[in-house]
């Protein structure tokens, strides 16, 4: 093998890299916002809903068991979002 | 990310993608959750929530015989508590029968007394006057004579008796 | 080096188990995630076995724990999301709710420390089986009319049908079993990474000689995000189950 062939080979392998990490490098950013961005809607939502079912509760605690099933639910289904931002987050940095 | 690309991906020897489950661990997952609902379903949860059923009943029947021994109670409260009334009512007759006899005894034996007492004290008031008259009886005989003598010592002579005897009387009598 | 480094692992060493039996099987390879599927069934069999034994009319012991499962169960999640009617799938319930906490609890078990469902096989299998499950018990009770009265719900404007069928027919039919399952498998992907990233952190900060000060701090954060996916793993689970139990309620009564 000539060194003119040696060298280009080695020249291909550093190209191949440098894509490499920009590529994962774009990755890790876009995995960072989406996780970021996923989590700021049910942050408030979830926040907000806990907000008022304590509310619900101190103003009727007799219902309590009630508004803390329906809570749980609540935030089950407002929670999925941001769990979806999170699957995102892990299919961009690790796959 | 295209699932088809992600299992080409992985079909192609790259690191497996940790969103998409291993065929062996849903096999597994699959079996064995299947058993354990199998199980629950007709070996494991029937005896326990017939137990359940058996002890909620059980403990419901104690209830239900723990309110009639309850009100039973009561009806043998009742009946006691009339039977302690007549008894207290008969024991309170009893000892308002013995106070009136005991009264009427005392009463009779205070009568017997005082009339033994009425007796004693009028026999002994009688011999008391015989005893006054006798001695009054007595002593006018012996002061007459007396006094006779005296006056006849005194006067130096003889007195008729008979005649002083009858002044004496009449002095004795205006006395 | 003064810092030292934190190397995040790859996250197949962090989530993938090498097989212990049946190594060349596809099928069949049984790895540390099917010996915790494994352990999700033979533990409440026997806790349930032993407590059928004996004297039934004052619990103790196994029998204690089961009947508070069962009460749990029943109140909590039967009589608040069916109502009375809902009995009968008990057994489903609590097989669910006991498969998925064991299958959670094993992230903070020594030697285990790797929750069985932040795999997306056993999401994934339970939740085609309560699909499959809440939509035949929707069928057999309301008839092949369920199906349209989901898709078209009655007391809508007619022209709005055109979107609200197909949105209806996303939510309930696909989105509804997807997020199902990913709900359960995310939480607990992300519990999982959590604890290995404090883990990681609390390693390369011991062996960091100047920043050995914070260890106290991380070895804290470390303790106190265990104990927080102890709450994770019992809501999770009871919030799966719950949700079934929606489903399954909602198929029975569709009317509310």
């Amino acid at each position: 093998m000539s060194t003119l062939s040696q060298l280009a080979a080695l020249a291909a392998e550093a190209d191949t890299t440098a894509a490499d990490d920009a590529k994962n490098a774009a990755a890790a950013q876009g995995a960072g916002y989406a996780y970021g961005l996923a989590a700021i809607g049910p942050g408030i939502g979830i926040g907000y809903l806990v907000g008022q079912a304590v509310q619900a509760m101190a103003r009727q605690p007799e219902s309590a068991g009630q508004v803390q099933t329906t809570m749980f639910l609540g935030i089950a289904f407002t929670e999925a979002l941001a769990l979806i931002g999170f699957v995102v987050f892990i299919l961009l940095k690790f796959v | 990310m295209n699932l088809m690309l992600v299992l080409a991906a992985e079909d192609a020897g790259d690191p497996p993608n940790p969103v998409i489950p291993e065929i062996n661990e849903i096999v597994w997952a699959a079996i064995f959750f299947i058993a354990l609902w199998t199980l629950m379903k007709y070996v494991l949860l029937p005896p326990i929530t017939r137990a359940m059923e058996n002890r909620a009943n059980t403990i419901q029947g104690d209830r239900d015989a723990a309110d009639a021994a309850t009100a039973s109670l009561g009806s043998t409260r009742r009946d006691y508590e009339g039977s302690l009334a007549d008894a207290r009512n008969e024991a309170n007759e009893i000892i308002a029968a013995a106070r009136a006899s005991a009264d009427e005894r005392r009463s009779a034996l205070q009568a017997e007394a005082d009339a033994e007492i009425a007796e004693l004290r009028r026999s002994a008031q009688s011999e008391i006057d015989q005893a006054r008259a006798d001695a009054l009886s007595g002593m006018s005989g012996d002061v007459a004579t007396l006094a006779v003598s005296a006056a006849g010592a005194v006067l130096g002579r003889s007195l008729d008796a008979g005649a002083q005897q009858s002044v004496i009387d009449q002095a004795l009598a205006a006395e | 080096m003064i810092f030292g480094a934190v190397e995040f692992p790859p996250i197949e060493n962090v989530i993938e188990w090498p097989a212990f039996f049946f190594k060349n099987s596809d099928y069949f390879a049984f790895n540390k995630i099917a010996l915790i599927y494994f352990l999700g069934m033979a533990i409440p069999a026997v806790v349930f076995l032993l407590a059928n034994r004996g004297d039934a009319l004052v619990p103790r012991g196994f029998r204690t724990a089961a009947e508070g499962i069962v009460e749990f169960v029943d109140g909590q999640i039967v009589q608040a999301a069916i109502g009375p009617d809902g009995r009968k799938y008990m057994p489903l319930l609590t097989s669910l709710f006991l498969f998925i906490f064991i299958g959670n609890i094993t992230e903070v078990i020594p030697f285990f420390q790797m929750p069985g469902n932040a795999r997306m096989a056993g999401p994934l299998v339970l939740a085609l089986i309560v699909y499959v499950t809440w939509i035949s018990v929707g069928i057999k009770h309301n008839g092949l009319g369920y199906i349209k009265e989901v898709l078209v719900p009655p007391g809508v404007p007619k022209p709005l049908y055109v979107l609200v069928t197909p949105i209806e027919f996303l939510s309930n039919f696909l989105i509804r079993p997807f997020s199902h399952a990913v709900r359960l498998f995310a939480n607990m992907l992300a519990g999982h990474i959590l604890l290995v990233t404090f883990s990681v952190l609390c390693i390369s900060v011991f062996s960091a000689s100047l920043l050995f000060i914070v260890e106290p701090f991380t070895f804290a954060g470390l303790l106190a995000f265990t104990a927080f996916e102890v709450g994770v793993s019992l809501i999770q689970a009871f919030v799966f189950t719950i949700l079934t139990a929606v489903y399954i309620g909602m198929a029975l009564h569709p009317a509310h």
